[in-house]
């Protein structure tokens, strides 16, 4: 695992622990600075903080929203089955 | 202005649910838009289910074949997440920017066990055609200094041929893990397409 993954996954811990309301524009954000540094490592210069700092973005950002989206899942799942009893 | 399709109470500007009765935001609809149509889960998942289940075979099947091409593998098994964003992109079509994050994750997660299903059936060929590499990975297992038990239960997943305990295993723990990535890729897939303010 690279260290971008790696900072990816930490990121997206500190995300669920720190972070509350979901910021899709923030994850675009982060998204388009990855791919900028990726495209950077590929074709001028891999600097290892700039894809440790990328990934944390990334990380840091998708948390919030995959833990909204999971939770709308449940709680969808849960009124669904209410409902049928 | 929106409506609580509850209890028809105004509801102020994006929230969330609905405070005279607390009902669901996403039950709510604008009274000039009129009621949102449901949402079809079903079809988008199994398209998104079988995008992950074939690309993710065919770069096994790439990767057995040469090598070299193992590089693939710098996609971080992207492949599951991106199934679940297919699906969310092919969700998004239904009721253009208006999904939620929860609509994301439930077609993710739909895509996932899908997906499971695809690639343990696809992995069956590609098991029988890589068998003289099982046979060499079981002897260098068996060369190998472990706790007999653990050496016991790899030797029989790495065994060539096919065995339906394997089969199993290898499809509830990929059914697993499918559905979670690919849950959130479908959340994910929602920030990214919806144009419509989502967050409050």
């Amino acid at each position: 695992v690279c260290i971008r993954c790696t900072s990816i996954y930490f990121g997206f811990l500190a995300g669920l622990i720190t972070l509350t309301q979901p910021r899709a524009r923030w994850f675009k954000i982060a998204v388009a600075i990855t791919a900028v540094e990726w495209l950077l490592a590929l074709l001028i210069v891999d600097i290892e903080i700039l894809r440790a700092l990328s990934g944390f973005l990334l990380g840091a950002s998708a948390a919030p929203i995959v833990r909204t989206g999971m939770e709308e899942m449940f709680a969808r799942g849960r009124k669904t089955a209410h409902e049928s009893m | 202005m929106s409506q609580c399709k509850e209890c028809g109470a105004t509801l102020p500007e994006n929230a969330r649910s609905c405070p005279q009765c607390g009902a669901d935001n996403a039950r709510a609809t604008s009274a000039a838009e009129g009621p949102q149509k449901e949402l079809d889960f079903l079809k988008p998942a199994l398209a998104g289910g079988a995008a992950l289940g074939v690309t993710g075979s065919v770069i096994a099947l790439i990767s057995s074949l040469a090598p070299i091409l193992g590089l693939l593998n710098i996609t971080c098994c992207l492949w599951v997440p991106g199934g679940g964003a297919f699906g969310a992109y092919l969700l998004n079509k239904q009721r253009p920017g208006t999904l939620k994050y929860g609509d994301g994750a439930i077609v993710g997660a739909i895509s996932g066990v899908f997906g499971a299903v695809v690639s343990t059936i696809l992995g069956i060929p590609l098991r029988l055609m890589q068998t003289a590499r099982l046979e060499q990975a079981s002897e260098q297992i068996r060369q190998s200094q472990m706790p007999p038990g653990m050496k016991d239960f790899i030797l029989q997943m790495t065994a060539p041929g096919i065995n339906i305990t394997v089969l199993l295993i290898g499809f509830c723990f990929a059914a697993v893990l499918y559905a979670i990535v690919a849950t959130a890729g479908g959340s994910l897939a929602v920030a990214v397409i919806n144009r419509k303010k989502i967050d409050n």
